[in-house]
């Protein structure tokens, strides 16, 4: 029947919608520091509730966790990770995780995130009283020659199943196999770019529109359809 | 999709204040010691529309969880204090710093901090700035100066036409661990705050301190080419996020004209 194929239209067009909130939101942080895309798919699987012969979409989605690029800021605590790893943020919701770098210190001098969450470093957090900061590439904080502390770097086995919080921060509610990062590399006086690749979103927007376009011409034909075989169907002559 | 409308708008909304920053510092370009800064932006908070682990309709337990972003957001305007350029200008009062280190300045019992080492004899014989704050520690440069010299350390004479010397002292500069949270005052004064750490002073050319150099000094240091090259990025940034905007716009219509 005709006007069912226009429900699954309506379905198809619902679906497609939020796509285009994924990339409004990849454009919009375009110049955010440590920001990974996100990419919204939907995946045909079989449905169970119609005795296996229906198809069922589920949407699924997919944050790119690639390295962006590293720009160089001359500011010795701008970090970055380079490769596998995050920084360890202490949160009033327990620690969080982020790839943004551009750390600073608190009244305590203690080295804080922008918002002033505490940085984790392996014995705790990493306070720096003196001038001369340094951070080597392992991850060792120093300050005036002395060590003070190494930045804890960890990876996640199953990193797509981290949550985000927002602020550049995610947060892993279980399940995402924490481990430290024995040999991180970091970089001091770098910061890590959005990893939104201009050119791939502008395609998605295109898809993404001309899929509408296309679901908006079925639903228009359908409706022709119905409109011709109700005034046709059953005239005589 | 009224959110991809608002989302792209936050979107345009940073680029604009990045423009803003951009143009501060190009209008900045040829100002004495001053520093660049750059506008740093985070992503808004996630409208999660399914937890991870809902289950899918086979019966599996989805891994990830459908969360949607709401665009992006300005956090910080961070300043760089990266080394300006020296422009040799023979004049006795022009100092610069090469390396770490701040000017301490007076402002009526407060102590205000800047790299612009563009100072004046007042009528009462201090060094100022060109504002008319004075130098901490205070120089006193007497009446019958004839010469009058400040070493690589900080050390200051005054001699006189014979060579005899009419005064000195030592300059004592200060240094912060973390400058870029130094709050921006205007007239190239920068102020202490929470995010700098304490001031610690300490005589120039001394355990990281920079040193002076007399009759030179610090330009700006923003790069023309680097400001060109932000402002396109900004530009172009803008754009995308219009046409994000234009999309969904469009998608939106093409809805509404389903009913013809």
């Amino acid at each position: 029947m005709a006007v069912g194929g226009i429900g699954e239209l309506v379905d198809a067009t619902n679906r497609v919608m939020p796509r285009l909130d994924s990339i409004a939101n990849n454009i919009s942080n375009m110049g955010t520091s440590g920001f990974k895309a996100d990419r919204l798919y939907y995946l045909k699987e079989k449905d169970p509730s119609s005795g296996g012969a229906g198809m069922k979409t589920t949407p699924l989605l997919v944050v790119d966790f690639s390295q962006g690029s590293l720009a160089a800021t001359g500011n010795p605590l701008d970090l970055a990770v380079k490769g596998d790893g995050f920084f360890v943020v202490k949160t009033k919701n327990g620690e969080a995780y982020t790839r943004k770098g551009n750390f600073t210190v608190n009244k305590n001098n203690e080295l804080v995130t922008q918002d002033g969450d505490l940085l984790v470093g392996e014995s705790g957090k990493i306070t720096l009283n003196g001038n001369n900061v340094v951070v080597s590439e392992n991850g060792e904080v120093s300050v005036d020659g002395n060590r003070v502390g190494k930045l804890k770097i960890v990876k996640f086995a199953k990193p797509s199943l981290l949550v985000r919080d927002g602020n550049g921060l995610f947060s892993d509610p279980g399940g995402a196999g924490l481990g430290m990062n024995d040999k991180p590399e970091v970089q001091a006086g770098f910061l890590e770019m959005s990893n939104v690749q201009s050119i791939r979103e502008m395609v998605e927007m295109i898809n993404v529109q001309r899929t509408v376009d296309i679901y908006q011409k079925g639903i228009q034909t359908i409706s022709e359809q119905d409109k011709l075989s109700t005034s046709r169907v059953g005239r005589v002559g | 999709m009224i959110r991809a409308l608002w989302t792209a708008a936050t979107g345009m909304s940073a680029k604009q204040t990045c423009l803003d920053v951009v143009a501060n510092n190009l209008a900045n370009l040829s100002t004495v010691g001053f520093k660049k800064s750059r506008a740093e932006f985070q992503d808004l908070m996630y409208q999660i529309q399914k937890r991870s682990g809902f289950e899918t309709s086979s019966g599996i337990q989805s891994p990830i969880g459908i969360e949607i972003g709401m665009g992006s957001k300005l956090t910080a305007v961070q300043k760089f204090f990266t080394q300006g350029d020296y422009v040799q200008t023979g004049n006795d009062f022009d100092w610069s710093i090469e390396g770490d280190g701040f000017f301490q300045v007076d402002d009526n019992g407060r102590t205000l901090y800047t790299r612009a080492g563009n100072f004046k004899k007042s009528k009462d014989g201090f060094l100022v700035t060109a504002d008319g704050l004075k130098l901490i520690p205070n120089v006193t440069v007497p009446e019958e100066t004839v010469t009058f010299t400040i070493d690589a350390g900080g050390m200051w004479t005054a001699l006189d036409g014979k060579g005899a010397k009419l005064g000195s002292g030592q300059l004592e500069i200060a240094k912060f661990v973390n400058p870029a949270g130094l709050t921006s005052l205007g007239h190239n004064l920068f102020e202490e705050s929470e995010g700098s750490g304490p001031a610690k002073t300490g005589k120039p050319a001394q355990d990281g301190y920079g040193s002076i150099s007399q009759h030179f000094l610090e330009m700006s240091n923003v790069n023309s080419v680097d400001e060109m090259i932000y402002m396109i990025e900004a530009l172009r940034a803008y754009e995308m996020n219009s046409k994000a905007i234009q999309t969904a716009d469009q998608m939106l219509q093409t809805v509404s004209n389903l009913k013809r």
